[in-house]
This record gives structure tokens, sequence and C-alpha cells, in this order.
């Protein structure tokens, strides 16, 4: 069985099309962000604790909201009702991030579940069962990982670059350095746009991505090079289209095939995975997309033989 | 040329019987029930199963991870001798310019501040040296000294408590991280970690001494245009400090039914005047007549301070000038560790901690203790059926203990664990042999806790929680459910396609896929590594991954058959042609998944440890193992015959 039979579609010459399409996406999110402040960073980053509890029944988040407008800890009086209160998954589970404040009471996250406990009626018998996570973060723990992941994405990319430079040429690793770049930046802006969280688990997301990318971004660049040793006559820009429409039988099957695994993570994997499995879902398509018409054009550009022509 | 695939066989069959090998004891760990792990337990014989079995995360299996730092300038504190306000106001201050920076280092900033503040080292850490330099390398060497006691105690204390496979360690100079997997009380084990385990017994101050100092710091506040600020300070939120107040009238009702006891004497006035029943007026002249002492009640021999004053007795506690007078008297404030409830009016109960004045010194510290050990109270005896601590000191202890006991018949002692009066009885008569009794106790699992944190010694510094995460076993086994159930959905789908879309080849990759997962596996419970959530999801990508490997060398099968080539030709150069460009493609994630490696905390290892397994044996299974079975089928089934 073949999905695609030999193909020779001209990838080259849709690359203007392509490239608004990118610069669209890459501006919507942009100013999403700058719309929203910055990306939303979760408590890993920020510091703050998140507590999440299940009870035995449906609960509305507005009683719970009410119930977060006195909690008493330590002979002193807070007001939480303004914090992000929202469901976890189902109806039942409810999950209250706070952000870390001046001069916190000790086990403070503890004073919250306690609260929530006995506020509502609807709880099992004892709060092992009701609780589902707390996760307390201090805020230097929070400014060192954002140092550190930062940190990260930059010395991998640095390490990327080289080795494509070497095992390539240096244009090359520039075309892919752009994909990738242009990946992080759209699944970045969309997370903006959708208001969701960035969390310790999507920044390995997005190095996954930048993996994955990669990965499909130089089995191409594989077979560029290849053809451009084979025939060195042909205009660079053939061999360019040429190569991605042999490898694209297997570039479309390996996406399909992640493509499905991602997405049953993302429908099954439960509440914990979703965001990260939607990340890789985002990035797989980017990705897929980016090796084709953001990292091959650039190296038809760049190569010096089309500028001679 | 005909290569003998044999001994590529036995490689294979090696590998495989390893694999199932490595694997048996996670297969008998997981279809254990629970009756059959407690059998085993009794039989000593489940710990062997669970060393062998794959680790779960803490995020599959519920338990506790908290990252520990300890506290830094509370150990210089300790260190310092004849310290003053001017040193205790510079930690103060490092102490906040650190809470959120971490670019600063610890004993540079320190050198810096107390240059800034004219502190000179040598007048407080003499015994380390006799210049800057010396003293610094000094504390420098105390405080690495602390972080590995630290480290020791809190094995020991883990160990007691009896958590299995705990991991204790240190992360970076100051910083430990303890993951407790399946621990269900995560408050009982943060109270056994963080409890500095610092035992003290201090003489109480007599009552009228009390007294008299109460006045002392009404009259301080009296005359303090800051004690404003104090209040208003004091409470988080404003709205809620007003409502102190106002409240305050009705409350103070009660307080003095027990007259007989002097501390009671200081709030008779009150208690006449409030009887008067009009509040808001007699709140305001009350709170300007004694404004400290408004804040507490009087709980028989002892004052009590309600909870919801707490907060502002402890700042009103930190004024300076209520710190000179403490210096000046000699004396300390503690709390008690408790709080109690108390009828203050028919029907109302409210809740109280005791506030103690105590002797400045300590007469004796925990580190006499030698043994300390938690049971029951003998029948005949007061604390009959209660649970009970008994505390064995040394020698020097001992004859500490007898002296201190002989001198103070008549007054009260109190014993002080971690800055908080657990107890303060009044001393009977004098106690040689050492022998103590510790009473009060919630239940038999804290007076367990409390024996095993002094058994294990006391913290050379206390150590704050940074970092904190908690997962309940319910949420746990939800992610294992789900996380099982959707690997194996993705799986399933993708062994499928392959099958549909490669036919009897796509039957080799879906072989290689499987034995791939089975190897990873493996190869993590051999590693003794842990499946983390994030792993399961690294462990769904590899499966992307060792698609890939077979898709990229079996389009390249295809176009070389294409071409003309037999299978045997089609495969040779299909493989050749695709291993470079599997190899370039695969190294680029390894560097990623190793970058991962190196940044990351736990979830995050865990993930870039599946990852880099999985593309490493997904290379080893797509240019070996298959290659070795496809060789053998074109072999059988000569030209033209391959099934792609």
């Amino acid at each position: 069985m073949r999905i695609i039979q030999d193909t020779a579609i001209d990838f080259m010459g849709k690359s203007r099309i392509a490239s608004s399409l990118s610069i669209v996406l890459i501006l919507a999110g942009i100013v999403s962000l700058f719309l929203n402040g910055g990306p939303r960073l979760s408590i890993d980053f920020k510091g703050g604790t998140l507590v999440a509890v299940r009870y035995t029944e449906d609960i509305d988040i507005n009683s719970v909201r009410d119930a977060m407008r006195t909690v008493s800890i330590e002979g002193r009086t807070f007001d939480f009702s303004k914090e992000e209160i929202k469901h976890f998954g189902s109806k039942k589970e409810v999950s209250i991030r706070i952000s870390h404040f001046e001069d916190e009471p000790d086990n403070f996250s503890q004073s919250i579940v306690n609260h929530l406990y006995n506020t509502f009626p609807q709880v099992p018998e004892n709060t092992q069962s009701f609780i589902l996570s707390v996760d307390k973060v201090g805020p230097k723990i929070g400014t060192e990982l954002s140092g550190k992941a930062v940190g990260a994405v930059l010395s991998a990319l640095g390490l990327i670059l080289l080795y494509i430079s070497i095992r390539f040429e240096f244009i090359f690793a520039l075309g892919a350095i752009a994909a990738l770049a242009h990946d992080v930046m759209i699944t970045i802006g969309i997370f903006s746009i959708l208001n969701y969280e960035i969390s310790l688990s999507i920044i390995a997301a997005f190095l996954t991505i930048v993996g994955y990318s990669l990965n499909d971004t130089i089995v191409i660049f594989d077979r560029i090079r290849e053809n451009a040793k084979a025939s060195k006559r042909e205009a660079y820009d053939t061999v360019v289209n040429r190569s991605i429409n042999e490898s694209l039988s297997r570039t479309l099957i390996t996406s399909l095939t992640t493509f499905m695994v991602v997405f049953v993570l993302w429908f099954f994997g439960g509440e914990v995975i979703h965001y990260f499995a939607f990340a890789m879902i985002i990035g797989v398509i980017v990705g897929t997309y980016s090796s084709i018409f953001v990292a091959s054009p650039i190296v038809c550009r760049l190569h010096p033989s089309s500028e001679s022509k | 040329m005909r290569k003998n695939l044999t001994p590529r066989y036995i490689i294979i069959a090696l590998v495989l019987i390893w694999a199932v090998y490595a694997l048996i004891p996670t297969f008998q760990y997981q279809s254990l029930s629970e009756d059959e792990m407690d059998s085993l337990k009794v039989k000593g014989e489940l710990a062997d199963i669970e060393a062998g079995a794959l680790r779960q995360g803490l995020d599959l299996k519920g338990g506790i991870y908290i990252v520990l730092e300890v506290d830094l300038p509370a150990l210089l504190d300790n260190l310092a001798s004849s310290k003053d306000q001017r040193f205790e106001n510079t930690l103060t201050e490092i102490k906040s310019d650190l809470a959120d920076r971490s670019d600063l280092e610890f004993f540079t900033h320190f050198k810096q501040k107390a240059d800034e503040r004219g502190l000179r080292l040598l007048r407080y850490y003499h015994e380390l040296g006799s210049n800057d330099e010396e003293i610094l390398i000094g504390l420098r060497d105390q405080a690495d000294d602390a972080v590995n006691r630290v480290l020791e105690i809190l094995r020991n204390r883990v160990d007691q408590f009896g958590v299995s496979e705990p991991t204790i360690q240190k992360q970076g100079n100051r910083r430990i991280i303890v993951e407790l997997a399946g621990i269900q009380d995560s408050e009982r084990a943060r109270d056994l970690l963080q409890s500095t385990a610092l035992l003290e017994f201090f003489i109480v101050k007599d009552p009228a001494v009390v007294n008299d100092f109460l006045l002392q710091i009404d009259k301080v506040l009296q005359g303090n245009e800051d004690l404003a600020e104090v209040t208003e300070v004091s409470p988080d939120k404003d709205e809620d400090d007003s409502e102190r107040l106002s409240e305050k009238p009705e409350e103070e009702t009660p307080v003095s039914e027990d007259k007989a006891i002097s501390v009671s004497e200081l709030f008779g006035e009150e208690d006449t005047e409030s009887d008067g029943g009009d509040s808001v007026t007699v709140d305001e002249r009350l709170f300007e007549d004694r404004p400290f002492s408004s804040l507490l009640r009087n709980l028989g021999n002892d004052v009590g301070v309600p909870e919801k004053n707490v907060y502002a007795v402890k700042k009103i506690l930190e004024l300076d000038e209520v710190k000179a007078k403490l210096r000046n008297i000699n004396g300390v404030f503690l709390f008690g560790d408790k709080s109690l409830s108390a009828q203050v009016q028919e029907g109302s109960a409210e809740t109280f901690y005791r506030l103690f004045l105590l002797e400045r010194d300590p007469e004796i510290t925990g580190g006499v203790v030698e043994e300390a050990s938690a049971t029951i109270g003998q029948q005949a005896s007061t604390v009959s059926g209660q649970p009970i601590v008994i505390l064995d000191m040394n020698t020097d202890g001992s004859r500490k203990w007898a002296m201190v006991t002989g001198s103070n018949v008549g007054r009260r002692v109190a014993i002080v664990l971690d800055k908080k009066v657990h107890m303060a009885p009044t001393i009977q008569e004098k106690i040689s042999g050492g022998g103590t009794r510790i009473e009060g106790f919630a239940n038999m699992n804290e007076a367990k806790d409390i024996a095993i944190v002094l058994r294990a010694g006391a913290l050379p510094a206390p150590v704050n929680i940074i970092e904190e995460r908690v997962v309940g076993p319910s949420l746990g086994a939800d992610s294992v459910r789900q996380g099982t159930s959707s690997v194996l959905i993705g799986l399933g789908l993708v062994l499928v396609f392959m099958l549909v879309y490669y036919k009897m080849s796509g039957l080799i990759a879906n072989f290689a896929l499987v034995w791939n997962l089975a190897l990873i596996l493996a190869v993590l419970a051999a590693l003794k590594a842990t499946l983390t959530l994030p792993g399961i999801a690294a462990l769904i990508l590899t499966v992307g991954m060792s698609i890939d490997a077979n898709v990229i060398i079996f389009e390249r099968i295809r176009e070389e058959i294409r071409k003309g080539k037999t299978s045997r030709a089609a495969i040779d150069a299909g493989y050749s042609r695709a291993l470079t460009t599997i190899i370039d493609a695969n190294i680029t994630t390894v560097i990623a998944a190793l970058v991962l490696y190196q940044f990351g905390t736990g979830p995050i290892r865990g993930f870039a440890t599946v990852l880099f397994w999985g593309i490493a044996i997904s290379m080893f299974t797509a240019v070996f193992v298959t290659r070795t079975i496809f060789n053998s089928f074109a072999a059988k089934s000569g030209p033209g015959k391959l099934s792609i």
C-alpha cells in the first residue's frame, strides 16, 4: 500500500505563500504575548502554591471561591477568592493556585487543604484520598529554574547548530535553527492565545519538539546533500524540490504515526500530561511543515549556486 | 556475498533473554495483590522483588518530594558569640536579601554586608580564626559540615520512620532533596523532616515577674507611636485588623474567672469594665491603657493568646524596645506547641496558644539525651494509658538535671522542643538518674515521631522547605491507569497502521517496536532508574522514533525496488543509505535529551533518561535486529518477492 505516489510538487515555488502564513501565525502569537504581558508561567517558574483536591460529588466553583474568601491561618485572615480557582479534570476536582506572597506562614499549603476539607461535607473519610496534589515552590527556586530553562534551550540549540555545521554545511544549520525558532515561537504563541500555562513539563515538550522538528528537517537535508552530490548540474531549487518529494512519503508517514500517538496521549492521558501532549501535537504539525517550508527554502536561498544562477 | 546470520541471531536471542530476565521482578511486583504483598513482607521477600522491579516515580505511586535548604543565617547566628542588636539586624537583612535572589553567594554577601555595617567578624567568631579570611574559611567549613550532618540525621530519621526506598541526597552545596514514595501522611513527614529536634529545658519565670513584665510592655506600647503601625501591619488584610480590635471586648469578659492566680490581676480591671457591656468605647479605652495585655487572656497559671492575636503578639514581641526590655530581665518569650480550646462564653469556644516567659538561657540542651523511647504510660500512674516519651540522659546530663531540679523545687520547668514549649510541669522533687518523662501527646504516632527525632539528634541548623510536591495516591493511580491505557491504545494504532501499510515488513517493524519497548523497560529496571509520568510520555515518543527509523529504511528499500533492484540488493542499498540519515536525525535528538537531563530536576530527568535510552535502543533495533530478520527473509524468498 502506498499513500503517496511519485510526486513532483514545486515546494520552493510555494515558499512565498508559506512564509506569509508563518509570519501571520508568529505575529498573532507575539501580539497575544504582548497583550497578556508575556507567557503565562506556572508556579514552577514564579513560585507559589498549587493545591488540587477531589470531592466525592460535583462541586460548584463559586462556592469554593466563597469559601476561600476568609481563610484563617495562625491568627491571620486571608482572602484567596481572587486567586485562580478552577476545576481540575472533572467537576469533583478543584485546583487552587496561590501566588507567592511575603511572610507566608509555615505549612501554609496544609492549612489550605484543611480549610477545603472542613468547609464542605462532600469529602472522603480521610484527607489522604482527598488530596490530589500539593505543589509549593519557593520564589528562589522559581527564578533559578527559569534561568536554567533558558540556559538549557540555548545550549541545546548551540550544540545542535555545531553538530549540523560539522555534518552538513553552516547554511543547513541556519535553516534548521530558523525552523526550530519558528516551531517554538508558534507553539508559545498558541499557548498564549489559548491562555495555557507554561510549566516545567511544557519546557520538556518544547525541547522534544526541537528534537522532533530537527529529526524531520535532517531527513530532508540528508536527501538534499545526497542528491546535490549526485547531480551537480541541476539548479539547486530543483534538487531541493526533488529531495522533498522523494522523502515526502517518509515525512508524512512518520508524522502521521507520531501524531496518532500524541493525539491518544492528549485525549486519554489525563489531566497531568494533557498540556504536554497538546504542545507535542502542535509541535508535530508545525515541525513537519517547517522542515519543508522554512528550513529547506532558507538553505535553497542561501546556497551559493542558487545565487550565481 | 552471503553472510552467516547465526551469530547475529544468537546476540539477538541473548539480549532478549536478558530483557525478559530483567523484567521478571517487575511483573511479579505488579501482579501482587495487597494481601500477597503483606505476607511477603512478613517473610522478608518483598524487599528483594521490589529492589529488582522497575521503580515508579512519585507522580505514579504517590508520595512526597521535598527540597530542604539549610538556614545559613540561623547557623551563623548559632555559631556567633556575644551577639548584639546590630549583628542580629544585619543577619535579618541578609536573610531577606537572599529570600528571592539566587545569584548571591551567601558568604560573599555576608562579608560585604558585615563590612558595610562595620561589623567586625573577629568579635563574634574569634574561635574560628584571627582574621577575616580565616574566619570566612572557618564559617564555610562549618556550613559544609552542617549540611552533611543534616543529611546524615535526616537519613537516620527517615530510616527509623520506616519508608521503603527513600531517596535522600544533596543537591548543590546547601540543599537536600528527600523523596518519600508511597507516603500517605504528608503533614507528619514534613514535621519529621523539618523538626530541628532542639530539646531544651528552661526555668519558667515566676508569675509575679511575668505580670510585671506585661505591664512594662504595655507602657512601652502606650508611648510608642509605632504601635498603630504595628497593629496595622500585623494582620495581612486591613479589614481583618479592624475586626480584631472591635471584637475584643466581648472576648475579654470571661477572662478573669480564675482570679486567685496572679496573672489574672492584670486582667481584673478589664473584667469589671467590660462587664458593663458597652463595647466600642470600652474597647478603645482598654486598648489605650493596656495595648499588649488586651491581646492576651488568662488561662489558669498561664498566659494564653487567642489564635487570632498570635500574629499581632509576635509582631509586638519583635519590637526593638520590647527586645531590649527582655534582655534586661534576662528573659525570653516562647509559645506553646499546641493550641487548646477553652470555653469563653456560653457555647462559644476560643482557640488559644500558651505564651511563656522563660529564663533566657536553657538549663540543659538536648545533646545530653542518650536514649528516647515512646511508650504507653503504666497503669497505676497518672499517665495511665497515654502515650509518653521516656528520656535517658548521659552522666553529664543526669548530673546537671539533678542540680537544676534540686535547686528549683516548686518552680516550673519548660520542656522546649524546637523553640516551642511542649510542657511546663512544676518540679516536685529533685530528679536524679537522668530519667525524664514527657507527656501530653495527641496520639502514639506523635510520641513515636518525637522519640525518633530526639534519638537521631538535633540538626546543627534549622532547615527550610523551599520546594514541596505532594502527589496523592489517587492522582498517582489515575495517572498510571491513563498513562498505561494511552500507551496501549497509541501502540495498537501504530501496530495496525504499520501492518496495513507495509504488510510483512510492517510485521517485522512491529516486532522491533515491541521488542524495543521491552528492552527500554528492562534497561530502566536494571539501571534502577525511575519511571515517571513524563517518562511514559517519552516512551510514547520513542514509539514514534522507533517507527521512524523503520519507515526511513522501508521507504528507501521501496525506492530501490522501484529502480529495478532485486530484494537483496534493495535491502542492502536501503539500509546503507538510510543509516546515515537515521544517525544524523537521532543524534540531534540525543543532544536534546542530554541537555534536558543535565538541566532537569526530577520529572524532567525521568523524561530525558527514557528518551535517551529509547533512541539508543531503537537505533540498535532498527539497524541490527530488523536487518537480520530482513536478510533471512530475503535469502529464503528469493528476488522480487519482498513484502513491503
